[in-house]
C-alpha cells in the first residue's frame, strides 16, 4: 500500500517536473503584460487574454510557422524516401554495406554547427542563401543517415528466409517487397518518418545561418526576437504554436504506429 | 514432376567449401533422402537447387535445360527450409495458400487445396489462426503445408520434421510417404534421422565434405557401405571397427587383431587378391550380425566366440551387449533375453560373411575376390564415387 503511493507520488511528481515548462509557457501567453513581471507570480491569469495568439496571425509569425511546415514535411518525405531506399540495400549483410553504414553515420555526428557555416559559404556562392529550398535540401542531407540507421534496423528484422519463401513460392523481388518486407517495415516507417519530422521541426542552427526574412523558419523567428522583455507574450504565444503539432500528430498515428509495430514479432 | 541432373556442383563460403563436386541424378518421381554429418553440404544443396545460392562452378538441370541462371519463381520448385519462416501479418490459410495466390490460381481453387494441404498435415483446425499464436511444431507442419499445396515440379526437404514431438514426427512421416506414393512427388528430403531417410527412401544419397560419398537403395549403404566413413555414419547401430593386420594362410585367411593378437578367420576368396599379408585393415563388424549361439557347432562363415559381457543396455525386445575382442569394447545386439546380467558368459555366433573390411590407410572397403556370387553382390555397392573417399 504504502509503496503504490509512494509509487504514485513519484510519477505525479514527474509529471509535474515535465508539464510545468509547458503550463509556464501557455499561461505566459495568456497573460497581460504586467501580470508576467508581477511577484509573486500569477498562476493564472485573470482574465486570459487571447491577443497574443491572433497577433500571431498579423505578421511574419504565421508565415514562420507555415514555412517551418513546409520545410519540415519536404525535408521528411524527401529523406524518408532516399534514405529507406538506400536502407533496404544495405540492410543484407556484406561488408561494403557495414562500412558504408557507418560512413553515412559520421555525417551525422559532427555538431551542426560545425557544417553550418561551410554551407553557409557554399550555397552564398551559388546565391540560394536565404531561401526555402537550401534547408529542405541541407535538412534532407542531415536526416538521411538517420533514416539510414533506422531503416536499416528494421529493415533486418524481416528475417531473409521469408523474402526467400516469398521467391521460392513464385514472387518477382519487387513483388517480395511489397507483399513481404514493406507490411513488416511499415510501423518502423512510420515511426522514423514521425521522429525524422520532429527533428526537422525543431532545427535551429542550419535555419538561423541559411534561411533569413520571408524563409525563416519557426524556431529561427523566435530565437531572432531574442529577449525583447516587451514580446514575452508573444513568444511564449509562438512557442505554444510551435510545441502543438508534434504531440497532435504522434496522437494520431499513435494507435496505427503500436498496431504496426506489434506485428513486427517473427515467429520461426 | 522432372528429372533433375547435378553435375560437378560447388560453393564455397569464403575459405569453407561447402560443395565440392557434387553429382546427383533424381529421377522423376523419386524421393531422394540425403543424409550426411552437419557441414557436409546438405543445405547449400537445396539452396542451389532452389535457385536461393549461386554456384560458383557445375550446372543444375531440369529434364535437360539447365537452370542455373533461372530465377527462383521461375523454377518451380517448393522448398520447406530448416527453420521454417512463417508470414507473421498472415492467417494459417493465408500463408500456406501463399504461393497459389502468386500463381495466379483461382480462389475456390485455392480454397480447396489448401483445405486438402491443411488436413494432410494436419493444421486444419489452425486455419483462421495466426502464426504468433501457434507452437514451432505447429509452425512447422504449417511450412510444410505451404510446400505440398503447390504443384511444383521437385519438392526440397530441409529437415522438415526435426522440430515435432515424436507422434507427430511418426504422423507426418507417414502423411509424407502416402503423398508421394499419391501423386509420385520428386524430391530431395534432407534429414539427420536415419529411421526417417530408411521410411521414406527411394534411394540414400550420402554426402560428405560437399560430396557424394555414396549413394544407393537404403540396404546398400547398411550391408555394403563402401567406406569406413559410411559405415561409421549410417546404420541404426553404430558399426564395430577392429583394427588388425592381413594373415594369409594355407588353412585361409584370416585378420589378426592388432590388439591381443587373436586370429578372425575369414570366408575364402573374401579378401582382394591385391590384399599382401600383413597389410593394415579395419574389421567392421555390426552388432546387428551377431547372435547367441544356439546350434552345436557353428555354422559356415561364422566365429564362436566365447564373451564375457561387461554392459547390458535393454531396448525393448533387444539388448545391446558390450564384451571385449582382443581388448577392444564390442557391442552385439542380441535378442532381451539372450543375456541378463553383466559379467555372464555367453556364446556368440559373429557372421564373418557379412563383416566388411576396410583399407585401414584409405578407410575404402575392400570388396571380395571376384568370384561369381560375391561379384554379383558387391560391384552394385561399389560405385565410382568410392574413389573420392581417399580425400
Amino acid at each position: 500500500m504504502v509503496w503504490l503511493a509512494a509509487r504514485y507520488a513519484l510519477a505525479l511528481a514527474a509529471l509535474v517536473v515535465f508539464l510545468f515548462p509547458l503550463y509556464w509557457l501557455l499561461v505566459t501567453a495568456l497573460k497581460t503584460p504586467d501580470e508576467i513581471f508581477t511577484y509573486p507570480p500569477v498562476w493564472w491569469p485573470r482574465s486570459p487574454q487571447i491577443g497574443n495568439f491572433i497577433a500571431l496571425f498579423g505578421g511574419s509569425d504565421v508565415r514562420a510557422i507555415v514555412n517551418s511546415l513546409a520545410v519540415a514535411l519536404l525535408s521528411t518525405v524527401l529523406a524518408v524516401g532516399m534514405g529507406t531506399a538506400a536502407a533496404y540495400a544495405i540492410a543484407r549483410p556484406g561488408l561494403g554495406a557495414r562500412l558504408f553504414a557507418g560512413w553515412a553515420a559520421a555525417a551525422r555526428m559532427a555538431p551542426p554547427v560545425m557544417i553550418a557555416f561551410p554551407f553557409f559559404l557554399i550555397f552564398a556562392g551559388i546565391g540560394w542563401v536565404g531561401t526555402m529550398a537550401v534547408l529542405i535540401l541541407v535538412l534532407t542531407a542531415f536526416n538521411l543517415p538517420y533514416v539510414l540507421w533506422m531503416m536499416r534496423g528494421y529493415f533486418r528484422d524481416v528475417p531473409v528466409a521469408l523474402e526467400e519463401t516469398a521467391l521460392v513460392a513464385g514472387l518477382t523481388r519487387e513483388q517480395v517487397f511489397a507483399k513481404v518486407v514493406w507490411p513488416m517495415a511499415r510501423g518502423g516507417l512510420l515511426a522514423t518518418a514521425a521522429f525524422t519530422f520532429v527533428l526537422a521541426w525543431n532545427e535551429l542552427v542550419f535555419a538561423l545561418v541559411l534561411t533569413q526574412g520571408a524563409a525563416t523558419t519557426l524556431p529561427a523567428q523566435l530565437a531572432r526576437y531574442g529577449e525583447q522583455p516587451e514580446l514575452w507574450g508573444r513568444i511564449a504565444a509562438l512557442g505554444v504554436a510551435g510545441a502543438l503539432p508534434i504531440p497532435i500528430a504522434l496522437g494520431l498515428m499513435q494507435r496505427r504506429l503500436a498496431r504496426s509495430l506489434s506485428l513486427g514479432i517473427v515467429r520461426g | 514432376m522432372a528429372n533433375l541432373v547435378i553435375s560437378g556442383l560447388q560453393k564455397s563460403f569464403g575459405k569453407r567449401n561447402a560443395l565440392s563436386g557434387l553429382d546427383l541424378t533424381v529421377q522423376d518421381g523419386e524421393f531422394c533422402v540425403v543424409v550426411g554429418p552437419s557441414g557436409s553440404g546438405k543445405t547449400t544443396l537445396l539452396r542451389a537447387v532452389a535457385g536461393l545460392e549461386r554456384v560458383d562452378a557445375g550446372t543444375v538441370a531440369f529434364d535437360g535445360e539447365v537452370v542455373n541462371d533461372l530465377q527462383p519463381r521461375d523454377r518451380n520448385v517448393a522448398l520447406v527450409a530448416q527453420s521454417p519462416a512463417l508470414f507473421p501479418y498472415l492467417t494459417v490459410f493465408e500463408n500456406i495458400a501463399f504461393g497459389l495466390r502468386a500463381r495466379g490460381i483461382t480462389r475456390a481453387e485455392t480454397i480447396q487445396r489448401v483445405e486438402q494441404a491443411a488436413e494432410v498435415v494436419g493444421v486444419y483446425d489452425l486455419l483462421g489462426r495466426y502464426p504468433r499464436k501457434l507452437t514451432d511444431g505447429e509452425c512447422q507442419m504449417v511450412a510444410i503445408g505451404h510446400a505440398i499445396v503447390r504443384d511444383a515440379l521437385l519438392f526440397l526437404f530441409d529437415e522438415p520434421l526435426s522440430r515435432l514431438d515424436t507422434v507427430r514426427r511418426e504422423a507426418m512421416r507417414a502423411a509424407l510417404k502416402r503423398l508421394h506414393q499419391e501423386r509420385s512427388m520428386t524430391a530431395i528430403y534432407v534429414t539427420q534421422d536415419q529411421m526417417e531417410a530408411l521410411n521414406l527412401a527411394d534411394r540414400i544419397v550420402l554426402l560428405r565434405d560437399g560430396r557424394v560419398e555414396q549413394e544407393g537403395v537404403p540396404i546398400d549403404l547398411f550391408e555394403r557401405p563402401a567406406s569406413r566413413f559410411v559405415a561409421g555414419f549410417f546404420g541404426p547401430l553404430k558399426m564395430n571397427f577392429l583394427a588388425g593386420t592381413v594373415a594369409r594362410g594355407e588353412g585361409g585367411d584370416a585378420v589378426r587383431l592388432a590388439n591381443g593378437g587373436m586370429s578372425v578367420p575369414l570366408p575364402p576368396n573374401r579378401l582382394p587378391k591385391d590384399a599382401a599379408d600383413g597389410s593394415a585393415v579395419m574389421l567392421g563388424l555390426r552388432p546387428e550380425h551377431m547372435m547367441r549361439a544356439v546350434r552345436v557347432s557353428p555354422p559356415d562363415g561364422t566365429l564362436r566366440y566365447e564373451a564375457e559381457i561387461e554392459l547390458i543396455q535393454p531396448t525393448g525386445s533387444r539388448v545391446r551387449a558390450t564384451f571385449r575382442m582382443g581388448g577392444e569394447p564390442v557391442v552385439a545386439e542380441l535378442q532381451a533375453h539372450d543375456v541378463s546380467a553383466p559379467g555372464e558368459k555367453v556364446s556368440i555366433d559373429i557372421n564373418l560373411k557379412r563383416a566388411t573390411l576396410f583399407d585401414a590407410e584409405t578407410g575404402k572397403a575392400l570388396s571380395p575376390t571376384a568370384s561369381a556370387s560375391a561379384s554379383a553382390l558387391v560391384d552394385g555397392a561399389s560405385p565410382a564415387h568410392v574413389e573420392d573417399s581417399a580425400g
